[in-house]
């Protein structure tokens, strides 16, 4: 009868080289790292969707800011004919002014009717007066309410307009009087809203300016 | 072992990534914020001058009570730093972003003219004297009357008969009128007295107006004369005609014998030492091309037996200033439509030079029967006149609202109500309205009070208007004054 | 006596390894590239981000300049790479005081984008708002053409133009890179000068 020696499962800390690592435990690791590479590489693509966004925010903000600092450069009178949709009273001669839609590069607008082009332009605007005599025209309907007439008649400057952003309805041309009247070359002040809409990675989206534009008299 | 290193890795990574877009996302988010406030306080100038353009105070809101526009808010304090130039300071808020801007404007002094026939020193009125008033620019949209327009021809004022346009007549001490039987005087309109002067009537004078001391002195500052290098004299022979046409002329001596005739073609600038016309010159000032200012440095004088003649029945285009101790002698025969300001100085009027507009001197010696019309245009002129016009504009601020913050909301901020915050038409401060008015029933109204009181849903047109006392115009009547190609008040 | 034999062939030693120096092999790949990305990524962020935010600081100098100081008053297809012009400060007895003469631009043969005042003379401020900026706008070659199609030849990175009151301004930034690319980004706006 002689010693017996047993084996004895050592304790894993104290394996030898020839402990090993075993498949499972190598398919454990794998399984982490890929989880963890998965992770990253989520992460990764939601960052370049977030540098996307936050780029195409900031075109579409710059975009609307130099259609504002372009209008600013006209005269006031002039600035209502040349951003908005009608191309017939542009002062330069028809078709040459900038009109009410303008195009961003790099975003695809959201209404597939708006012709590639992001960018609108929103004044108080309605339909043209349907009487100019009277009593100070005041039987004018705004939002083309004028029954009967063709489509896409050319919309007015008018200060009964209802379009809450942008303060109106309002006086515009300094007379005090909330009329219907085609206020396009003689208003005092002039709201305007622009507007980018596009559609973005995950949802439409848009940016909007709003400000009002007058004429400062100048010292010599 | 190895995974732990792995995640180790993607974690830092990440961690870094989401940490930079994270900022980036914040600051460009500002950035966006920051202009549409920028906007916003753009508007509230806007706003503001567009209000003081119609005789409105320039406050637009508070901080405690800012207007809605748009996505964000805004105010504007207008705050008069020296005699004439007022700030406005609009704050733009948007999100986290405030923004204030600062204009600085300059208003005109309300123009002299519109003192109508005035003297510094007491004014003596001669026996036989008509001194009335009328209205150039209604004549000139078709005499329908006063700043009503249309209307009023078929509301029974105004038509073919016209009411009487009163004249202005005034000086910072007495008035004295003289009449005789021979010889009636007739003042349609008001006189006007220094503080402590008084209007003394001598025989049957008529005034039709008030006859009121003014409550305080006419300051009348000196003309500035225009820069322009005068080159020698210009002499017109007998026969001879001269025409300047439109520019700028310098002159030392202007002489016009008998026969002679000068036009001058507006809009020209003249500075001369002395204009001497002598019987049977003639002197013409064309106007249809623009405003004419003479500026003269030591005398006029159009002796008795010239012609003068001026083509366009409008004060508002024609200006003779005169420096100190210029003396002006117009004995002319003729029509004269046009503003004498003579501040420093004498100006004699015979009775065969009409005049059509104003006359503003330190003293004014008036022949016997002289004619005088007080072109009430320049009333409304004047008002352009204070026009205010920009100095400057600046960036005060661009800040956080919450510094610091990601986002913030501007009401809950400020401590604001959003559902108690008007539009800002409806934020100018509240003034004292003098309005005169078609009503939707077409009957003329008045009304004198708060502005915040009365209902302008009521007015189809406004027949005149005063904020605080001070006349207001329409843009339309405005518009069509600023024209700087027919008005020279606009050059300060 | 028994003798514990477990181990592991030599076959399936070399087959495990293998396997490990493959995994990491591929791991290490993979955050390499993820480095990469990552650097890459960032950079262009950043670079972004950089440029618009100069522009905005550019763009809010000049909208309060005087516009009849604005020098040179280089008016399209015309440029120049920098500009002197004067601000408000506000008022002071009821007249404006106006800035002394302030320059924005590049430096000479410099990719640094500067701010400054009393340029040339003793008293010199200058504040260096970046260090980046690319010799030439994006797209833009050397030869005296009109690469980018915008009416304009060999636009330098920073780039004014003017048409009236209103200033254009384009930017371009470059990452410093090896040779064989460098990342740029190109930014503009208009402003129209309010006084």
């Amino acid at each position: 009868m002689g010693t017996t020696s047993r084996s004895v499962r050592r304790p894993a800390a104290a394996a030898g080289p020839h402990r090993g690592t075993t498949l499972l435990e190598l398919l454990v690791v794998l399984t982490i790292v890929a989880v963890a590479v998965g992770i990253l590489s989520r992460i990764v693509v939601s960052t370049s969707r977030l540098r996307e966004t936050n780029r195409e925010g900031a075109v579409a903000m710059e975009a609307a800011r130099t259609v504002l600092e372009e209008m600013r450069a006209w005269p006031l009178a002039e600035v209502y004919a040349r951003y908005n949709a009608d191309p017939a009273d542009d002062p330069d001669g028809p078709g040459t002014a900038p009109g009410d839609r303008f195009a961003v590069d790099g975003l695809t607008p959201f209404d597939p009717a708006a012709g590639g082009r992001a960018g609108s332009v929103v004044f108080p605007a309605g339909a043209a007066p349907v009487s100019s005599g009277g009593i100070g025209g005041r039987s004018g309907l705004p939002g083309g309410a004028s029954g009967g007439t063709s489509v896409a008649a050319p919309l007015v400057l008018r200060e009964d307009v209802s379009l809450p952003l942008l303060g109106m309805p309002r006086d515009l041309n300094g007379d005090n009087i909330v009329d219907g009247e085609d206020h396009s070359a003689d208003c005092l002040l002039l709201p305007v809203q622009v507007r980018v809409e596009w559609q973005g990675s995950n949802c439409p989206r848009s940016v909007d300016l709003f400000t009002m534009l007058t004429f400062f008299v100048r010292t010599q | 072992m190895l995974s732990l290193i792995v995640v180790t890795v993607v974690a830092a990574l990440s961690a870094s990534f989401l940490q930079l877009s994270s900022a980036v996302t914040r600051r460009q988010a500002r950035a966006r914020e920051t202009k549409e406030a920028f906007y916003l306080a753009d508007a509230g100038l806007a706003e503001a001058y567009a209000g003081m353009v119609i005789g409105k105070t320039g406050n637009v809101g508070s901080a405690a009570a800012p207007v809605l526009f748009g996505h964000g808010m805004f105010w504007v304090t207008a705050t008069a730093v020296s005699p004439g130039v007022v700030t406005l300071e609009s704050t733009g808020v948007r999100g986290n972003a405030r923004v204030r801007l600062d204009l600085v404007l300059e208003r005109g002094a309300g123009g002299m003219a519109a003192l109508g026939i005035f003297a510094d020193e007491a004014l003596e009125v001669p026996a036989g004297a008509q001194i009335d008033g009328f209205d150039s620019s209604a004549e000139a949209l078709g005499g329908l009357g006063g700043l009503g327009g249309g209307f009023l021809g078929g509301l029974g004022r105004g038509g073919t008969d016209p009411e009487p346009v009163p004249a202005r007549v005034g000086s910072n001490g007495d008035v004295i009128v003289r009449s005789t039987p021979e010889s009636p005087t007739e003042i349609v309109g008001d006189v006007a007295p220094g503080p402590s002067g008084h209007v003394v009537v001598e025989g049957d004078a008529v005034i039709t107006g008030s006859t009121v001391a003014r409550p305080q002195s006419e300051e009348l500052p000196p003309p500035a004369p225009p820069v322009i290098p005068q080159e020698g004299g210009l002499d017109a022979t007998d026969g001879q005609t001269v025409v300047l046409p439109a520019g700028e002329w310098g002159f030392t001596a202007v002489r016009l014998a008998g026969g002679a005739e000068l036009v001058i073609q507006g809009p020209s600038t003249l500075l001369v030492d002395t204009l001497r016309a002598t019987e049977g010159a003639a002197l013409v000032f064309d106007t249809s091309g623009g405003a004419i200012a003479l500026y003269v440095r030591t005398a006029l004088e159009l002796a008795a037996g010239t012609a003068v003649q001026t083509t366009v029945g409008d004060a508002t285009r024609l200006a003779i200033d005169l420096a100190e101790a210029a003396g002006a002698v117009l004995d002319a025969t003729g029509a004269f439509h046009g503003v004498v300001y003579a501040p420093r100085s004498t100006v004699s009027v015979g009775a065969p030079f009409e005049l059509f507009g104003a006359l503003v001197a330190q003293r004014i010696q008036l022949a016997n029967g002289v004619r005088l019309h007080f072109d009430q245009a320049l009333l409304t002129a004047a008002v352009v006149e204070e026009v205010p016009a920009q100095l400057s504009w600046r960036i005060v601020e661009m800040a956080a609202l919450v510094p610091g913050a990601t986002q913030a909301d501007p009401f809950r901020v400020l401590g604001l109500d959003r559902n108690a915050l008007g539009p800002p038409a409806a934020g100018h401060a509240d003034q004292l309205l003098e309005i005169e008015y078609v009503d939707g029933a077409l009957v003329i109204r008045t009304y004198t009070g708060m502005e915040s009181a009365f209902d302008w849903t009521d007015v189809v047109q406004v027949i005149e208007a005063r904020r605080d006392g001070e006349l207001v115009l329409s843009l339309t009547e405005l518009a069509r004054l600023l024209d700087p190609a027919s008005f020279h008040f606009l050059m300060r | 006596m028994r003798r514990d034999r477990r181990g592991f062939t030599l076959l399936e030693l070399i087959f495990a390894i293998g396997l490990l120096t493959f995994v990491v092999i591929k791991l290490t790949i993979v955050l390499s590239e993820a480095r990469e990305v990552h650097s890459r990524e960032t950079a262009a962020m950043t670079l972004e981000d950089r440029a618009r935010e100069i522009l905005d600081r550019v763009s809010y100098a000049l909208i309060g300049a005087d516009a009849g100081t604005l020098d040179p008053a280089a008016s399209f297809p015309f440029f120049a790479h920098g500009l002197e012009y004067k601000i408000s400060l506000g008022i002071e007895d009821g007249e404006t005081v106006w800035s002394d003469v302030e320059y924005i631009g590049l430096a000479e043969g410099s990719p640094e984008l500067r701010w400054g005042r009393h340029m040339g003379e003793p008293d010199e401020e200058i504040v260096v708002w970046c260090r980046n900026v690319a010799e030439l706008i994006e797209d833009e070659l050397a030869n005296g053409a009109d690469d980018n199609g915008n009416e304009m030849a060999d636009e330098t990175g920073l780039t004014f133009t003017m048409v009236g009151d209103t200033v254009t301004i384009l930017l371009t930034l470059e990452t410093a890179g090896d040779a064989g690319g460098n990342p740029q980004c190109t930014v503009e706006t208009k402003v129209t000068c309010r006084n």
